[in-house]
């Protein structure tokens, strides 16, 4: 539901004081973390004292902003200055960054009240949150399934309420996807529209920064806050329109396109929750456009290869001389580092270093990284004449429900379900998932909205009239969180 | 059997730049280790490179200089290797698409050296092995680079000399980099293999690094050539390899560094996009290219009259071509002299040529060219007052009237020896009668006159021509 | 099928540490994830020319301008040795014995 509305409601009536506001949610949180392990760290201090300056600014009588006051879960990988940044990774168990990533910058700049760093996949690789230095997040719905991946630990904060909002990154569905699995909110917005600087690079050209909330509404007030261009960021664009003020129009005649052939989903239910969101749709007066997306498959090689290739050098840094762990037996300086790589970083980390190492050496780079890099151009411009014929997709997030913990699928077999989701981050465009049924068995089932490039408003209304049309009743209130 | 060098050079400039390459630190030399760093240049998770357009104009303007096609359209890529100096484990630097390529360099000598590209890059931080330890300093990680890369065009020494000599002479007036191989801002990686003279294919090349000045080019280049020589008379082969020069024992070894196959796993850099140049930006770099020092080598010698060695002299040194102009309308050869023989002697170092801090300045030195040329002062007053000046800041005008030196221009000179001549008759007639001695005293007698100011020598040569007539 | 010599060369360009098991074990594994990757040949997507870059209205650089640096004490803040203010690593290391 409109969490943050219902928060700053409750400090402007002053019926609770920011502080007493933050006490509560850092009780929950370190009530339920040591089960649920949705936060890496819990961050009592930095909390109180945001709190403490937002109660002086009521005291004083001044009006507060649309965040100010308002708890909100960190992903691991974003720099938190002072506060311990460990990507999951034994790599960076003890790393405290000097600096704001800008993300977190512009919120804490509006007083948003930082509960704690959230859970993920180590280095955000993986799609379970089970590759985490840390131990897995669960997943709030039901401990013996996973909060998925790789921001699992923000989406499970968020669901379990135990933060107002969250903000993961998602660089082949690890916003989506949590979000899809803990039946929450999650936008991953058009590449370029938040700043990536002061977040720790997976593959730089699929990186982006997003929102995870219990609302349409709450999504969008996030977003608008931090969609701003960054000059550090010399990819980085921010976004012309505002989502939140665009909220509540009418989505008659909005023509939305589903893949019925290519985009289906391995899971029945799955697709049962997409046939009726489309349903759902129909009712509010969109238009429902077939379309094809045949080379969908595609995606998943490119993918794999680009991000791959980008994430191995990205993690290169990882050397153990200026930061984070290192070896300490060696017989010379390479040695060290090599000691370093191997003890500091986990097994799916290093497996995707070899594929992107691979990918990129002499002999291979050809037939991989540089077929995938021109594929990637012909992916974009088939999405770009599809687009053209519609306003925005409707498809499954994920083509299976939520898994359950220990399921031990084989590498290749996790990375396809991945087929709904990285597409979207080839081409750079916006997408969020939007809680949209329940299991059999009670766990959440997520619809993705694809728009076009920097159409978040699009997207974010659609989300916000289906969630009208169906009474929020596919955000299930779990009996956790401080209850406010 | 007689052999060839054929050589090749890399060279990297460093870019006189306020900031480094990719973020907004100082790139001043010097500075406690890693206090002129950031996030960005020590690769801190997270980071990420913003580029500054200086490095770009930099770039075009050494393109433009030395006759390259600018690519207004070019892009970053990452070079992959692991160094503790390299904070990231890759250089983000040019691959296929270098800012600036297909340019040449005609030097003195009649060889045309081919540049094949110009690109730009960043530098990496510096590493000292000291004790049992390695100590990294990462101030000059990110400093930004360009690197000339030339066709295997050298067949000597003498050509590499003359080029890197020209290179300097040109980065300098174009004012992108202070080009100084002893402060590490010119850095030159030699390739080089030899061949029989008048054959056409290349033999293999070995690559010399650690050049560092060019009395240590010069003999590396000498030994590996004797060095190839010796291995393919023999029968054997050159191995291509990379050589480490060490200017103690003036041989060339190999590196056995961990790094044999180098892999670079090239890509365009993702953080940063497409690197721009627009028409305008280009339109305007050429139209403000400065004379480079070869045109105005031309024009000395044409329009002033200096000889070639001379004019190269002047040239060498932006700031000396400009104080020496100051005063060239006037008289160019003597404004010539005045800079080499005796300007010079207090200047005598290439850095305090360059940065030219003297005491005089241009105006003074035209005032002090123009009295010597109107005669108002002999040359020998004009030496004085010339010392003087490059001690103290005073004008011309000033130091003659403080050391009385003046008074005294060619016609009064004349004048007061034809006066000693007549007021000594007794000495003239007896130089006339073979006593050169005599001439002594009719020089003292001017001395006296001139209060000491009149040179023995010019007093001398001027009373011999008048006793002539007389 | 990805051989362990191919790993091996693989792992020393991306600086990885393996025993002779981990590196046996990868081989398997990289064998199936290559195999995957090779589903690119699969696709029946015309290979573009030129490739797209997400890049939108940026033509403009960062101004030439100076800006104070980070304090030294920041950079080093988190790094395992330092000697003054260098990053300093020492030439071998014996886990659990002090050297120099």
């Amino acid at each position: 539901m409109a969490d943050i509305k219902h928060y700053r409601e409750l400090l402007k009536t002053k019926a609770l004081s920011c502080t007493e506001l933050t006490e509560a949610f850092l009780s929950a949180a370190e009530k339920e973390n040591p089960e649920l392990n949705a936060y890496i760290s819990i961050t009592k201090d930095a909390a109180l004292k945001t709190a403490a300056e937002v109660d002086a600014k009521i005291a004083r009588g001044e009006e507060l902003g649309p965040l100010e006051g308002i708890p909100v879960v960190i992903k691991d990988n974003i720099c938190t200055k002072g506060i311990r940044t460990t990507c999951a990774s034994r790599m960076l168990e003890n790393y405290v960054p000097f600096y704001d990533a800008t993300v977190w910058e512009l919120l804490n700049a509006q007083g948003a009240v930082l509960i704690g760093k959230g859970n993920m996949d180590e280095f955000a690789m993986g799609s379970t949150n089970e590759t985490s230095y840390f131990g897995r997040a669960k997943n709030p719905h039901n401990y013996d399934y996973v909060a998925g991946g790789s921001s699992g630990g923000v989406a499970a904060a968020v669901a379990g309420k135990l933060a107002a909002f969250g903000i993961g990154t998602d660089t082949g569905g690890s916003i989506r996807q949590p979000a899809s699995f803990c039946g929450v909110y999650g936008l991953k917005p058009t590449y370029g529209a938040v700043s990536r600087y002061g977040i720790v690079a997976h593959a730089s050209s699929f990186d982006q920064a997003g929102v995870l909330a219990n609302s349409a509404e709450d999504t969008a007030l996030v977003f608008d806050a931090i969609s701003k261009r960054d000059e550090r960021d010399m990819t980085s664009v921010g976004s012309k329109v505002s989502s939140y003020e665009n909220l509540g129009r009418s989505i008659k005649g909005l023509k939305i396109g589903i893949a019925s052939e290519d985009l289906v989903a391995s899971d029945e239910e799955v697709n049962a929750a997409v046939e009726n969101a489309k349903e759902i749709f129909k009712s509010l007066g969109a238009e429902i456009v077939e379309i094809k997306l045949p080379f969908i498959k595609d995606c998943l090689p490119v993918y794999y290869i680009l991000a791959c290739a980008e994430a191995s050098s990205n993690l290169g840094k990882f050397d153990g001389v200026r930061y984070g762990y290192h070896a300490e037996d060696y017989d010379d300086v390479w040695d060290m580092m090599s000691r370093t790589r191997s003890e500091g970083f986990g097994d799916e980390v290093k497996r995707r270093i070899i594929l992107g190492t691979y990918v990129l050496s002499s002999g291979y780079f050809d037939a991989y990284y540089k077929k995938a890099q021109r594929l990637r151009a012909s992916i974009t411009k088939e999405f770009d004449k599809i687009l053209d014929t519609c306003d925005m997709i409707l498809a499954p997030t994920v083509p299976i429900t939520p898994l359950k913990a220990g399921a031990q699928m084989s590498p290749v077999d996790l990375y396809r379900t991945d087929i709904c989701t990285c597409a979207v981050n080839i081409v750079g465009l916006p997408s969020m998932s939007v809680p949209a049924g329940f299991t059999e068995n009670d766990l959440p089932v997520g619809v993705q909205l694809i728009g076009g490039r920097f159409k978040e408003d699009v997207i974010l209304n659609a989300a916000y009239a289906f969630e009208k049309a169906t009474e929020g009743r596919y955000i299930k209130s779990l009996e956790m969180g401080c209850g406010i | 059997m007689m052999w060839e060098m054929v050589i090749g050079l890399e060279t990297h400039i460093e870019l006189s730049t306020k900031t480094k390459i990719f973020c907004s630190c100082t790139t001043q030399f010097g500075g406690e280790p890693n206090t002129h760093c950031c996030p960005v240049c020590t690769g801190q998770p997270g980071s990420l490179p913003n580029l500054n357009k200086k490095v770009v104009k930099y770039g075009a303007m050494a393109g433009v200089a030395l006759g390259c096609h600018i690519n207004l359209v070019s892009k970053m890529d990452r070079k992959h290797y692991v160094y503790p100096d390299m904070p990231k484990a890759y250089q983000i630097s040019q691959f296929d698409i270098p800012l600036c390529e297909h340019g040449k360099v005609e030097l003195e000598n009649g060889s045309v050296i081919r540049v094949v590209r110009i690109h730009i890059e960043e530098d990496a931080g510096k590493l000292i092995h000291e004790g049992g330890n390695y100590l990294v300093d990462y101030n000059r990680c990110g400093v930004p680079l360009i690197e000339i890369v030339t066709a295997p065009d050298f067949r000597s020494v003498e050509d590499v000399l003359l080029y890197l000599d020209k290179l300097q002479g040109i980065m300098r007036t174009i004012g992108i980099s202070d080009c100084r191989m002893q402060e590490g801002s010119l850095r030159c990686d030699v390739n080089i293999s030899i061949r029989p003279k008048g054959a056409e294919a290349f033999g293999t090349r070995t690559e010399i690094k650690n050049l560092n000045s060019f009395t240590a080019i010069e003999n590396a280049i000498n030994y590996e050539f004797e060095r190839q020589v010796e291995i393919l008379e023999s029968g054997g082969q050159v191995e291509q390899e990379t050589l480490h020069f060490n200017s103690d024992t003036g041989e060339t070894r190999s590196m056995r560094d961990k790094e044999n196959a180098n892999d670079y796993r090239y890509f365009r850099e993702p953080d940063v996009v497409t690197v721009r140049l627009s028409q305008e930006e280009y339109d305007e770099i050429v139209a403000s290219m400065p004379e480079l020092p070869e045109q105005r080598l031309k024009r000395y010698v044409e329009e002033y009259n200096l000889t070639e060695a001379d004019a190269r002299l002047l040239v060498k040194y932006r700031k000396v071509a400009e104080f020496f102009e100051a005063a060239a309308d006037i008289d160019a050869k003597s404004a010539a002299a005045f800079i080499l023989t005796n300007i010079f002697k207090s200047v005598p170092t290439e850095v305090q040529r360059e940065e030219w801090n003297i005491k005089l300045s241009a105006e003074n030195f035209r005032e002090l060219v123009k009295l010597t040329a109107e005669g108002k002062i002999n040359k020998n007053i004009a030496k004085r007052v010339l010392d003087r000046m490059l001690e103290t800041a005073l004008s011309p005008a000033e130091i003659i009237e403080k050391e009385k030196l003046g008074g005294i221009d060619n016609k009064e000179f004349e004048a007061v020896c034809r006066k000693a001549i007549e007021e000594n008759p007794a000495a003239v007639a007896d130089y006339k009668a073979g006593k050169e001695k005599a001439l002594q005293a009719l020089i003292g007698y001017v001395m006296r006159l001139t209060r000491g100011t009149a040179n023995p020598a010019e007093t001398t040569e001027e009373l011999k021509k008048l006793l002539e007539t007389v | 099928m990805v051989s362990v010599d191919e790993i091996k060369r693989i792992a020393a360009l991306a600086k990885l540490h393996l025993t002779e098991e981990e590196t046996a074990l990868l081989a398997e594994q990289m064998s199936s994830i290559v195999a995957f990757a090779d589903e690119i040949n699969n696709s029946k997507l015309p290979v573009s020319e030129e490739v797209l870059i997400n890049e939108y209205d940026r033509t403009e650089f960062r101004e030439d301008e100076v800006v104070p640096s980070s304090d030294v004490s920041d950079i080093l803040n988190n790094s395992g040795g330092t000697q003054g203010n260098f990053f300093m690593v020492k030439d071998k290391a014996k886990a659990g014995r002090r050297y120099g």
